[in-house]
C-alpha cells in the first residue's frame, strides 16, 4: 500500500465511487478460493441435447409422461385429443409426486361426476403414503355399486385400477383413460389437469445449475427435465436410455464426493 | 531392473498381460504410473495414443500413480461392459462403457494429479515452451485451450501439458508432463488439418462431453520431459464464436486473483505455493484473449510472445 | 457479520508477522499464513490492515486515522463503512480483537 502522494481528481473520483459501493455493500475483501474446480469442472462440463421433438406432459399430482407423439402444445396447454395418446405412448413415466409443484397443472374444479373425490393424488396425498392409501381405499369401497352419475358423493372412475375407463361425459366433463379428469377442457387446449412442456432439442449443460455442492435448477423447461433426469438417475443410475443420463450421473458422483 | 522402452516396441499380448496384471509402469515426465486393465480398448488406446511414452512391464520401483481402469460392478464387467477409472480414491467419474477406456484412464490421471498431487502447484491450464520459456494457457473448457496448445505445437513449441500446469515450489518453472491433448467435438477437425491425421487418435463419440480425440504427444516432446521453463507468458483465452480478436493486458493482481482459483491444490500448500506463484509471475505477462476463430487467436498469441521475447 | 463478540470499545489488531502482504496500485494481494487464504483487499481494507499492524484501535479511532491517511472526510468514507469493511476483516482472520492477540 502506498502512502498517498498527490491524487489526481480521477483517482480520487474513482476511490469515491469505490467506496460509494462498498457503503452499498460491495464486499471490500476478496478471498481466492484454490479448488478442484478447474479438474472437476471438466466433470461437471458435459452437455446433452434433449431429442428432436420431446414433450413433458404433467398432471397436477405430479405425475409425469415424457414422450416424442404430438401434444399440440399452445402456451403449456396440451390439446385434449392428444392426451391419451400421448401418454399410451409415452417413453418414459414417473410416478404421482416427482414433478416440482411449480411445474404441475391446476387441478380441475369438482363436477358432479367428480364430487368431493377425485382419482388424482392431491399433495396432501402424496406427501403422506399412508394417508393417500386410506383415502384411495375408502374411494373405492365408495364408489361400489355406484350406478350413475349425478346421485351419488362418489364418481364411477375412482379406482386406481386402469380398467375402469368410465367416460363421464353427460355432464360435458370428460375423463381419460386413466381415470384423470380433464374436467371442464371441453375446448381444443386442457385448461386444467394437464400441463406442457416442449423440451425437444433443448441443449443443456446441467454443470450451470450447481452452485456450492449443489443443484441450483432453474424454474424453466430445463429445470424440470434434470428434475425428472435427477429423480430418473436415483432409481436406474446410468442406464435405460434417459437422454443425457450419463452426464447427469457424472454430476450426482461429483455432488455426492 | 528392468528397463523402459517405448509403448510401440512391445506386442500387444505383452502389453496386455501387464495390464491385467497391474504390472504396466508409465514414465512421463515427474510422474511414474502404475497402470492396470483388462481388454482391447485401453490397450489399443495406449498403443495409438502413447505409442512414443516409456513403460516398462514389471513393476520395478514404487510409483507416484496407481491407476485401475475396471468395471463399477460384477454386473458391468459382463452386461453392457463399463468401466470407471479407480486412483485408490473415491472419484467423481462416471462410468463409462468399455469402449471408452481410454477415456477413463485420462481422467483418471487428471484427477490423481489434480487432487492428490503436492509436489507441485497444480493450474488447469494448457502450457508450451521453447527454448526461451513458457506460455501458460488458463481456460475453462470450452475456452479453446487444447486448440491453442495444439496449434502451437506446429509453431515450434514443445508440448508441456495440455491439462496442468505443474509449477515446481523452490524454483517457480514450469515442469513438463507431455500426455496427449484432448480434443473436443470441432476442434478435432481443426487440428487434423493442421497436425496431420497420423497426429490424432480415432475418434471416440457419444462420450458426455461429445466426441473427443486425443493429438498425441511427439516423440521430441516425451524425450524432453525432464526439462523446466521459466514462465514468460500467462494467457486466459476466451472463445467466443463470431466474436472480434482482442487482448486485454492484466495487471499483475489480476492474474494472481485469476490463477489462483484455477489451481486444483494451492489451498493444500500454504505460504511455499503462494511465494511460487509471485516468483512465476514476477517474469512473465498476462494477457486476456478473446477470439472467434484459431487464425485469429495464432496471430495474437505470436504477436504476445513475440513482444515478452520468446 | 463478525466471526465472535465485538463491542465499539473492542481493540482490533491485525499482525504483521502473520501476513505477506504484496501491494499493488490500488489493492494489496495478501496471504494469511494461520489460515493459507489469500485475499484481494482494496485499498480501505488493505489501509485498516496496516494502520492495525501498526496500532491497535477501535472502530472509532480507526475511522479517524484512515481518513486522515487516505486522505478522504467522512462523507466519503462513512464510519460505517470502516466499521463493516473491518468486520469482513475480521471474518478472513486478517484482524481480530486484541484479547484474542494469538489469532490474526
Amino acid at each position: 500500500m502506498q502512502k498517498s502522494k498527490v491524487r489526481s481528481e480521477q483517482f480520487k473520483a474513482h476511490r469515491r465511487q469505490l467506496l460509494r459501493m462498498g457503503a452499498a455493500g460491495l464486499p471490500m475483501v476478496l478471498t481466492l478460493r484454490a479448488s478442484a474446480s478447474g479438474a472437476l469442472i471438466s466433470q461437471l462440463r458435459c452437455t446433452f441435447t434433449i431429442p428432436n421433438s420431446t414433450k413433458i406432459l404433467v398432471d397436477d399430482t405430479g405425475q409425469a409422461w415424457v414422450g416424442t407423439s404430438k401434444l399440440g402444445i399452445s402456451g403449456n396447454k396440451p390439446q385434449n385429443k392428444n392426451i391419451s395418446k400421448f401418454k399410451n405412448h409415452a417413453q418414459y413415466v414417473f410416478p404421482a409426486g416427482t414433478v416440482p409443484s411449480s411445474y404441475r397443472a391446476d387441478a380441475c374444479p369438482p363436477d358432479p361426476c367428480y364430487d368431493g373425490v377425485s382419482n388424482n393424488l392431491n399433495d396432501a396425498n402424496v406427501d403422506s403414503m399412508f394417508a393417500h392409501l386410506t383415502d384411495s381405499e375408502g374411494d373405492y369401497q365408495a364408489t361400489e355399486g355406484f350406478s350413475g352419475a349425478g346421485g351419488g358423493k362418489k364418481g364411477g372412475s375412482h379406482s386406481h385400477n386402469n380398467d375402469d375407463h368410465i367416460q363421464c361425459d353427460n355432464h360435458g366433463h370428460q375423463v381419460d383413460e386413466h381415470g384423470h379428469s380433464i374436467g371442464s377442457n371441453t375446448g381444443k387446449y386442457a385448461d386444467c389437469g394437464y400441463k406442457a412442456y416442449n423440451v425437444s432439442n433443448n441443449q443443456i449443460a446441467p454443470g450451470d445449475y450447481v452452485n456450492n455442492g449443489s443443484w441450483s435448477l432453474p424454474g424453466d423447461e430445463d429445470g424440470l427435465y434434470l428434475s425428472l433426469s435427477i429423480n430418473y438417475a436415483d432409481s436406474y443410475g446410468n442406464t435405460g436410455g434417459w437422454p443425457g443420463i450419463s452426464c447427469i450421473v457424472s454430476i450426482l458422483n461429483y455432488l455426492n464426493l | 531392473m528392468v528397463n523402459f522402452a517405448p509403448v510401440s516396441s512391445y506386442s500387444s499380448q505383452e502389453l496386455a498381460a501387464a495390464l491385467k496384471a497391474g504390472s504396466l509402469e508409465v514414465a512421463l515426465g515427474p510422474f511414474t504410473a502404475r497402470a492396470k486393465g483388462e481388454g482391447k480398448p485401453l490397450r489399443s488406446f495406449l498403443q495409438d495414443t502413447y505409442r512414443d511414452v516409456m513403460v516398462r512391464l514389471s513393476l520395478s520401483d514404487v510409483t507416484d500413480i496407481a491407476l485401475d481402469v475396471r468395471a463399477p460392478s460384477l454386473l458391468r464387467k459382463y452386461i453392457r461392459p463399463q468401466v470407471i477409472p479407480d486412483p485408490g480414491f473415491q472419484v467423481p467419474a462416471v462410468p463409462l462403457p468399455k469402449s471408452m477406456s481410454g477415456l477413463a484412464f485420462e481422467m483418471g490421471l487428471n484427477l490423481v494429479v489434480a487432487l492428490k498431487c503436492c509436489r507441485f502447484v497444480t493450474f488447469h491450464a494448457g502450457v508450451v515452451a521453447n527454448d526461451k520459456g513458457a506460455i501458460l494457457m488458463s481456460a475453462e473448457s470450452g475456452g479453446g485451450k487444447s486448440t491453442l496448445v495444439a496449434a502451437l505445437m506446429e509453431e515450434g513449441y514443445r508440448l508441456y501439458s495440455d491439462e496442468f500446469a505443474l509449477l515446481n515450489m523452490p524454483d517457480a518453472r514450469l515442469a513438463s508432463y507431455p500426455r496427449p491433448v484432448s480434443l473436443k467435438n470441432e476442434s478435432i477437425e481443426i487440428v487434423r488439418d493442421f497436425a496431420g491425421g497420423d497426429w490424432v487418435s480415432p475418434v471416440i463419440s457419444d462420450t458426455p462431453k461429445g466426441k473427443i480425440a486425443y493429438r498425441r504427444a511427439r516423440p521430441e516432446d516425451i524425450t524432453e520431459a525432464g526439462e523446466t521453463a521459466v514462465t514468460k507468458l500467462v494467457l486466459f483465452p476466451r472463445f467466443e464464436a463470431g466474436v472480434r480478436a482482442s487482448a486485454r493486458g492484466l495487471r499483475r493482481a489480476e492474474a494472481i486473483m485469476r490463477l489462483i482459483p484455477s489451481s486444483t491444490n494451492y489451498h493444500l500448500l500454504g505460504e511455499q505455493g503462494f511465494n511460487a506463484l509471485r516468483k512465476m509471475l514476477d517474469g512473465a505477462e498476462a494477457f486476456e484473449i478473446t477470439y472467434g476463430t484459431t487464425d485469429d487467436s495464432m496471430k495474437m498469441v505470436r504477436d504476445l510472445a513475440a513482444k515478452v521475447g520468446l | 457479520m463478525a466471526a465472535g463478540p465485538y463491542s465499539a470499545d473492542t481493540l482490533w489488531v491485525a499482525h504483521a508477522a502473520h501476513l505477506i502482504v504484496e501491494p499493488h496500485e490500488d489493492v494489496s494481494v495478501v496471504f494469511h499464513k494461520l489460515s493459507g487464504d489469500t485475499h484481494i483487499l482494496n485499498f480501505l481494507s488493505a489501509a485498516i490492515v496496516e494502520l492495525l499492524e501498526e496500532q491497535p484501535g477501535t472502530f472509532a479511532e480507526v475511522t479517524g486515522r484512515v481518513l486522515t491517511y487516505l486522505e478522504l472526510d467522512a462523507d466519503d468514507c462513512p464510519p460505517s463503512l470502516v466499521e463493516s469493511t473491518m468486520l469482513q476483516l475480521d471474518d478472513t482472520g486478517l484482524i481480530a480483537p486484541q484479547n484474542l492477540a494469538g489469532s490474526a
